[in-house]
């Protein structure tokens, strides 16, 4: 008799999902969905609202992540006013949408992920966490909070407030940088940096422990897409869609984001509130991609800063073409840290950074506006249609976490049918198994454009989806 | 070192927003220098070293539970009390001090002080029983934050 397994919820992840496994007669796993049981549905909140409003609305789709929001609404509404941002703004929403990547990757890594990586896959889930970490390794733990930290503080400086700050605003932003705030914020750079760059030396020693976990964590051939600068190099903020294959090809490149449609489609399935973006010219579920730091290292031709471009060098020593393994996300993570720090320092020390024109002033002139930019998790993109007025009529979001949709469920099931044999699944596979997933560092509030947090919950079914087994956490 | 009260909760989410009522009203009612004033969303590990720099931390918070709406709670945090909830986003009060002494050496003294929620319904507003109790509960940390202060003067 078939069975199914539930994973109910998974933790240490944003947002409320669980897995359900499907066993076949011989206990061996046969299939596996992730399901998103969560639904806000951001798109309809906003219709009938003035585009002004849109960035600070949209920052509210997501605690963890409201600067990735407020960059791309606030680039879709520059598109509905029809201007151009003073060159000063958009190296100011750059800071920021960096600081953000630096905060967020910092929680991923050390919140998150690191205590697996301390501790150990099968350590007792009781001081699996990070205050295991916090008392075996102190130094690690310290400098994890020290990192996201200076990160916050670099969003609060520029932004006024760390969380949905509404400094980014439709034309650029709404204050220049004062020398001080500049000054204060380059000071904090060698620490980060210093910090950054010991972590990386330190995860590289460590990934050999992890052999079998590289590669049996979503390590399957896709395509990966993300943003590019005009001349191939590792882009956050603007730039260009760039998407290569497996082998590290280039398939599609220089794609403005307005045009976004022309790559990706989207597909439902009964059992999860989370879309399926996938690639048309191939199809569904053929065309599946990944997104987010492993896709953007393997598409980039360089990051364009020393030290991220000395280990991207190592990094795509991984493996010839592209670098396929989820658990390698980790190490792109850490490399994209190093990068917006030094690409901080790099945007602060430009000459026209104080300027005080930093905001285009209009009124609605265009009734349709995308903007796509770069999530922490990946490509995001928010597109908008206004009547004349610049009132929402229609909004479209697609979340970096959608994008890895399909590679997420694929590789639970490369990690269940790896890992689980027999009908008794030790709590180590459990944590495998949710480990994947946070390869991804998944949004599922962004995802959803919902609210919440995410438990884990596992179910074990028979062939007749008879619920008869449930590991569950909260 | 000195005074650090902690307000959290979602301001717009009713009476979650307590702490941030709170703190408002001990910006006007206390004197410059007496308190360092802080108003966030959740706990995160980030406060850990702000707290162990100070001499008293001051939590103010929401309750769901624990007593009827508009109860006014109050406990000495407990280091042996410091869990965590798994998502690594979110603290209690004995996890920030717990943070800080393990990664600054140093825990101070701390409270938390709550008022049992009725409505946390999607408003910037207080419901009255809350409001009301929230006079207690200024009082209370007035009286707390004045009794570390000549704490500190009768070890000057």
């Amino acid at each position: 008799m078939s069975r199914q397994i539930t994973i109910d919820p998974v933790t240490r992840i944003e947002g409320h999902a669980k897995i359900t496994l499907i066993l076949g007669e011989d206990n061996s796993v046969t299939d596996a969905m992730f399901h998103v049981t969560q639904f806000r549905g951001f798109e309809k909140f906003c219709e009938g609202r003035p585009l002004s409003e849109m960035p600070s609305l949209m920052a509210r789709t997501c605690g963890i992540c409201p600067v990735s929001h407020l960059m791309a609404a606030s680039k879709a509404c520059d598109q509905l006013l029809a201007v151009r941002i003073p060159r000063t703004a958009d190296k100011l929403r750059r800071i920021m949408n960096l600081a953000q990547i630096v905060q967020s990757h910092a929680l991923s890594f050390f919140h998150l992920s690191s205590p697996d990586f301390l501790l150990g896959m099968d350590a007792d889930p009781a001081r699996r966490h990070i205050f295991g970490v916090l008392a075996e390794h102190p130094q690690i733990a310290r400098d994890g909070i020290v990192l996201r930290k200076l990160g916050q503080q670099i969003i609060e400086m520029l932004g006024g407030k760390r969380i949905h700050p509404a400094w980014t605003v439709p034309g650029g932003v709404n204050e220049p940088l004062t020398a001080e705030k500049r000054d204060r914020i380059a000071s904090m750079l060698p620490e980060m940096l210093a910090i950054a760059e010991r972590t990386v030396r330190w995860f590289k020693r460590k990934i050999d422990d992890f052999d079998e976990e590289v590669r049996t964590f979503g390590n399957f051939p896709t395509m990966y897409l993300g943003l590019v600068t005009p001349d191939g190099a590792l882009e956050h903020y603007d730039g260009f869609l760039r998407m290569c294959d497996a082998n590290g090809n280039i398939i599609e490149d220089m794609v403005p984001g307005e045009r976004y449609a022309d790559l990706i489609s989207e597909a439902v399935e009964p059992f999860s509130y989370m879309k399926f973006p996938y690639y048309k010219k191939k199809g569904y579920p053929q065309g599946m991609y990944r997104v987010g730091p492993l896709a953007r290292l393997n598409i980039v031709d360089r990051c364009g800063t020393p030290l991220a471009d000395q280990e991207l060098a190592e990094f795509r020593s991984l493996q010839r073409g592209a670098v396929s393994s989820s658990f390698h996300y980790h190490y792109a993570r850490l490399i994209e840290i190093l990068y917006g720090i030094e690409r901080i320092g790099q945007l602060l020390a430009e000459p026209d950074i104080l300027d005080r024109n930093v905001r285009a002033r209009a009124r609605a002139n265009a009734t349709e506006g995308v903007g796509v930019t770069e999530a922490p998790r990946g490509t995001i993109m928010h597109h908008y249609r206004t009547d004349e007025d610049g009132r929402i009529v229609w909004g479209n979001l697609i979340i970096a976490t959608g994008h890895n949709n399909l590679a997420m469920n694929k590789g639970v099931l490369q990690v269940a049918q790896h890992f689980i044999e027999g009908p008794k699944i030790p709590e180590g596979v459990l944590n495998r198994i949710e480990a994947l997933i946070r390869c991804y560092d998944p949004c599922l509030s962004c995802a959803t454009h919902a609210l919440g947090k995410m438990p884990m919950r596992i179910e074990l079914v028979d062939a007749k989806r008879n619920v008869l087994d449930v590991l569950e956490r909260h | 070192m000195g005074v650090l009260v902690i307000g959290y909760g979602n301001p717009s989410r009713g009476d979650d927003g307590l702490g941030w009522h709170a703190c408002r009203r001990l910006q006007r009612l206390l004197p410059a220098g007496r308190a360092t004033i802080t108003t966030v969303h959740q706990l995160t590990p980030e406060l850990a070293e702000d707290v162990s720099r100070c001499d008293l931390a001051i939590f103010i918070d929401a309750a769901c539970a624990g007593g009827s709406p508009g109860d006014l709670l109050r406990h000495d945090v407990d280091l042996a009390g410091a869990t965590s909830d798994g998502s690594g986003h979110h603290c209690t009060p004995e996890a920030i001090l717990a943070y800080a002494r393990a990664l600054y050496g140093r825990a101070p003294r701390a409270v938390t002080f709550c008022i049992v929620g009725q409505s946390f319904d999607f408003s910037m507003r207080l419901t009255r029983k809350v409001r009301d109790a929230m006079e207690d509960l200024l009082q209370q940390v007035v009286a707390e934050i004045d009794a570390c202060h000549a704490g500190d003067q009768a070890h000057a």
